[in-house]
């Protein structure tokens, strides 16, 4: 009878080998590592021949998964992402004021404000680096890298995430759209494809790339021109008008000093690199819907457009413009305010 | 309870072990073995062919900008995030089986990441300087071909000349840079004239010139940085080393694959050494049952046993031997049924405590009871139990003995036991009769003289007393009066001798019964002479008892070894007997031999047609003293002292009779060896 019991053992054993060795091949089979898509090319336009034009219009579409956008809106708005429960991006990011907050510099969680102005959520998918240093990379690292700043959202992941955890419709949504549910790089991947969902197409001036010269008038015409013939275009370029390259801030001269002279003067991308060459440089802000992202420059010393195009001729490029042709850059630099979800951006920001 | 679902684990600890350790060594090279993850590494390759790519349109991009083709840097922004994106991927992850392969690998990596993001940040000086270069150009071209054309005044014709040799110094210097048109354009530039008018823009084209100037070299410089930096190299050292770690990594798992192999052929042999160990063992315990069931099957006894309902379990061969039964029919039946009920309380009650578990417990001593065969009959036996437990109940072992046989034997050792006594108590009688007769025969002997001698006085003396009565009256003699007297003694006298001649004959017969027969000399007799002697001697009595005496006797007898008076005395007994058994002379005796040569015996035979012999007289014929002829005379001798002859003979004597019809005496004798005969008869002539 032993023997008999020996021998359905052995061939239990042989059965369960059997079945673990086939499951460990279909594992092996069937593990994937997620692939990072590549970023939208907005140099590929649909219908639009290869332009000579430094500038290229905003694409008309761009892809996004509609789910994960509503989530990472959701997000975007949800004061529980900060560690007090009392800001979230959409605090300095606010859509109704041109993706920005208006203010001179961003305000820290302490109420001082050592930052740097606050650049404009929109059309931020066709930049190439973020932040004034441009530090960082991808919008993933910049959100991460804010929620995580005790200046700024004062958060922990552990924490964050005990608070969405404790949200079931959030766990509900992370489940259905991600492999794996609520964990931290999914967080920051549903806000980034919403941001990246935040493009602003349709400008006037796109409209006028796209072989519709009647969109703009003969200032605003004309502005384009001096635009391009005084060389704002050099760095100016490209399809966001800017954020694709990096530049020194004092090229004909010392940039003015800032307001306070108590402050240290902001060297830049020096203060990251600790490279020579890079003091006072700056990443290249964006032209598109300038006009409602006053003030300007990485510490809004320029409250208007006029004061910035005046400071920016005086440094960068030497000259001294005529009051002509600071209305008509001005007026050229209106035309770059595009449309959101088919209505046109407005502020506050008077036009003039 | 631990282990109860095996309770032999402590015998099969050993190759269960050795199994399930070359099972989860087979496990685990299985999963060493595996191939290397295919994903994963195509997702490798396509982030370093991507990087190639990239690295290409990076640097045709940076071409195209300085040769002033690229109407946007934002190919170049893009292409740098795309490399740095590929670059990433490019790390390796958590799962590298063998660490310093994976080390030699990620500095390969970082070596190329390290690389890039060079060639990067060049590119990204590039581009800033690059666009103020193009910016400057635009300016100098620009203001060169505007600044003439505001020169209304004359005398300003120097201007003109001034800016055409600064634009072909400037051409110059785009085409070939080199530092004597560099210092030629910056001599051109110092020669400008000063017109207050346009000294701004005067001094904005010197201050682009000396930029343009400045910057051109330095623009060349970066660029040809940018385009020796080694990422081609870098890439084709990690490609060669990604291939040799897939090489390693396929070697590694070809390896372990072989030692898959191996292992699985080792746990094959192993499972077939266990296999054929069992067999063994199955064998081996096939022989010892074969062995002991031998024993239990070869046993004289019966061995059976039950669980202790008494419901038969096993039956040997002994035991359908004893009761009938065969082993299929009677196992599962109940013992009980094989002993009449008298014999099954008995049995039970034998049966009282359960002992230790395993420890067999003995029943001391048989008992005997009654069985039952399965004929129905009945016989005695001999059953000794024991019990043992195990965990499954108490078990009884019955052995069971038939009594039939030493029942017969003892009752046959008894009857033997009787008829010694009674052959010790006639040897002791006949001691006692050999001396009682011994001290009677005297004084009957003086009787016998005495008788006669009395018998001879009377007749000496009755003339005398003749004469005396006739004288005398009243003649008393012995209170009877003479004539009475006279006729009455004689008779006395012959009855006083009669009488003394009846003891001297029976003491003469005691004699012959208890005479202890000194071994005469033996000799081979001759049966039929033996007859005939005899049959002389009675001729007298054959004449008188019967007219029907018949005498057959076979020819050629082979000798009787014995005596032959002997033989004639036995053969006068018996015709005797025979004779006085007649009721009248009409009935005939008839005197027989034959010889039996299958039995190598003699055989006499003396038949008479007389009374017969009552069946309950048949047993004691030759007992001493018993007769039936009591009231002739008959001393009950005669049967015991030819039974005895015959048997000193090495024969036998039987009887055959019915009331009323006669009786057969057959006496049975072994005949004699040829040769002893041969042999005696030799010694015999010799002497």
């Amino acid at each position: 009878m032993h023997t008999r019991l020996f021998y359905t053992w052995s061939w239990w054993w042989l059965g369960k080998l059997a079945v673990m060795g086939s499951l460990v091949s279909l594992l092996a089979c069937g593990w994937q590592e997620p692939w990072a898509g590549a970023p939208p090319s907005p140099t590929t336009d649909e219908g639009l021949a290869e332009s000579q034009e430094p500038l290229v219009p905003l694409p008309l579409h761009v892809a996004a998964d509609p789910a994960r956008v509503a989530l990472g809106e959701r997000l975007f708005h949800e004061v529980r992402l900060s560690g007090r429960n009392t800001i979230a991006c959409a605090t300095c990011h606010r859509l109704e004021h041109g993706g920005a907050d208006g203010l001179p510099r961003a305000m820290a969680a302490t109420g001082t404000s050592l930052l740097r102005n606050t650049p404009t959520i929109f059309n931020v998918a066709f930049n190439a680096a973020y932040n004034w240093d441009g530090g960082v990379r991808t919008l993933e690292a910049h959100a991460e890298r804010v929620l995580l700043s005790p200046a700024l959202m004062q958060t922990t992941w552990p924490a964050l995430l005990a608070k969405l955890r404790a949200m079931p419709d959030y766990q509900v949504a992370f489940t259905a759209l991600y492999p794996g549910g609520l964990a931290p790089a999914h967080v920051l991947d549903a806000l980034a494809t919403y941001e990246r969902s935040l493009v602003t197409p349709n400008a006037r001036f796109d409209r006028f790339l796209r072989n519709q010269p009647e969109a703009l008038s003969p200032v605003e015409r004309r502005g384009y021109d001096i635009f391009k013939a005084y060389g704002c275009v050099a760095c100016h370029q490209g399809v966001n008008v800017g954020g694709s390259m990096f530049q020194k801030f004092g090229i004909f001269q010392e940039a003015p000093a800032s307001h306070d002279p108590a402050r240290p003067v902001d060297l830049g991308r020096f203060l990251l690199t600790q490279v020579l060459r890079d003091r006072a440089v700056f990443r290249v802000p964006s032209l598109r819907n300038v006009a409602l992202t006053a003030p300007y420059f990485h510490d809004g010393r320029a409250p208007t457009l006029e004061a910035a195009v005046t400071i920016m001729a005086r440094v960068q490029l030497g000259r001294t413009l005529s009051q002509e042709d600071t209305h008509a850059i001005v007026q050229f630099l209106h035309t770059l305010t595009g449309e959101y979800q088919g209505r046109p951006l407005t502020t506050v920001a008077e036009k003039d | 309870m631990r282990l109860h679902w095996h309770p032999d684990i402590r015998t099969i600890w050993r190759p269960l072990a050795m199994v399930m350790g070359l099972l989860l060594l087979l496990t685990y090279l299985l999963f060493q073995s595996r191939t290397p993850a295919p994903i994963r590494d195509t997702h490798f390759h396509e982030a370093l062919q991507n990087i190639t790519l990239y690295d290409v349109q990076l640097t045709r991009d940076v071409l195209l900008a300085r040769a002033g083709l690229l109407p946007h840097v934002d190919s170049l922004a893009q292409t740098s995030r795309a490399l740095l994106q590929a670059l990433a991927t490019l790390q390796p992850g958590s799962t590298e089986p063998s660490r310093d392969v994976a080390m030699v690998l990620r500095e390969q990596v970082n070596l190329l990441t390290t690389v890039v993001e060079q060639k990067l940040r060049l590119v990204e000086y590039f581009t800033a300087d690059n666009a103020l270069l193009r910016n400057s150009l635009l300016y100098v071209l620009h203001t060169g071909h505007v600044l003439p054309m505001q020169t209304v005044t004359g005398g300003q014709s120097t201007l003109g000349a001034e800016v055409g040799r600064l634009s072909h110094a400037l051409l110059q210097l785009l085409q070939s840079p080199q530092s004597a048109v560099a210092t030629a354009l910056l001599e051109s530039l110092d020669r400008l004239p000063r017109i207050p008018l346009l000294q701004e823009e005067l001094d904005l084209l010197a201050t682009h010139g000396r930029r343009v100037v400045e910057l051109l070299p330095q623009v060349d410089t970066l660029l040809r940085q940018l385009l020796s930096i080694p990422t081609t190299r870098h890439l084709q050292a990690l490609h060669a080393a990604v291939v040799q770690y897939d090489a390693r990594r396929a070697a590694r798992a070809q390896v372990f694959r072989l030692l898959l192999y191996l292992v699985a052929i080792a746990l094959l042999g192993s499972l077939l050494l266990l296999f054929t160990r069992l067999q063994a063992k199955a064998r081996a315990l096939r022989t010892s049952e074969e062995h002991f069931r031998a024993i239990t099957d070869t046993a004289s006894e019966a061995i059976i046993s039950t669980d202790q309902s008494w419901t038969i379990m096993s039956w040997n061969a002994a035991a359908t031997l004893m009761f009938g039964y065969e082993a299929p029919e009677a196992l599962g039946t109940s013992l009980l049924q094989l002993l009449p009920a008298c014999s099954r309380a008995a049995l039970t009650e034998r049966l009282v405590q359960r002992g230790d578990p395993g420890q067999p417990r003995h029943l001391q001593i048989p008992i005997e009871l009654l069985g039952i065969r399965k004929d129905g009959s009945e016989f005695p036996l001999d059953i000794s139990l024991s019990t043992w437990t195990t965990a499954q109940g108490t078990y009884v072992t019955s052995m069971i003995r038939d009594l039939t046989a030493r029942k017969h034997l003892e009752e046959q050792t008894r009857q033997q036991e009787l008829q010694l006594i009674q052959a010790n108590k006639m040897t002791a009688l006949g001691t006692l009769v050999s001396g009682v007769a011994h001290e009677v025969n005297n004084p009957n002997q003086l009787v016998l003289m005495n008788t006669q001698m009395l018998a001879d006085t009377w007749d000496d003396a009755v003339p005398i007393l003749d004469v005396y009565a006739q004288q005398a009256d009243d003649f008393r003699l012995g209170g009877l009066p003479y004539p009475e007297m006279r006729d009455t003694l004689p008779l006395l006298i012959h009855d006083l001798h009669a009488g003394a001649q009846h003891i001297a004959r029976i003491i003469d017969d005691l004699r012959d019964f208890a005479r202890p027969y000194a071994h005469r000399a033996q000799e081979p007799v001759c049966l039929n002479g033996a007859v005939q002697h005899g049959v002389r001697l009675l001729r007298h009595l054959i004449q008188r008892k019967t007219t029907q005496f018949q005498v057959a006797l076979a020819e050629s007898l082979p000798p009787v070894w014995g005596d032959a008076q002997h033989l004639a005395h036995v053969i006068v007994n018996l015709v005797v007997n025979a004779l006085e058994a007649l009721p009248d002379t009409g009935c005939g005796v008839r005197v027989a031999t034959r010889y039996v040569p299958e039995d190598h015996c003699l055989i006499l035979e003396v038949a008479d047609q007389g009374m017969g012999i009552a069946p309950q007289h048949l047993d004691r014929l030759c007992d001493p003293f018993f007769t039936t002829k009591a009231a002739r005379g008959g001393t009950g001798l005669g049967l015991a002292i030819t039974a005895t002859l015959v048997h000193a003979h090495g024969g036998r004597l039987t009887f055959q009779s019915a009331p009323g019809q006669g009786t057969c005496v057959c006496v049975t004798l072994p005949a004699a060896d040829s040769t002893l005969a041969a042999a005696a008869a030799h010694s015999a002539e010799a002497r």
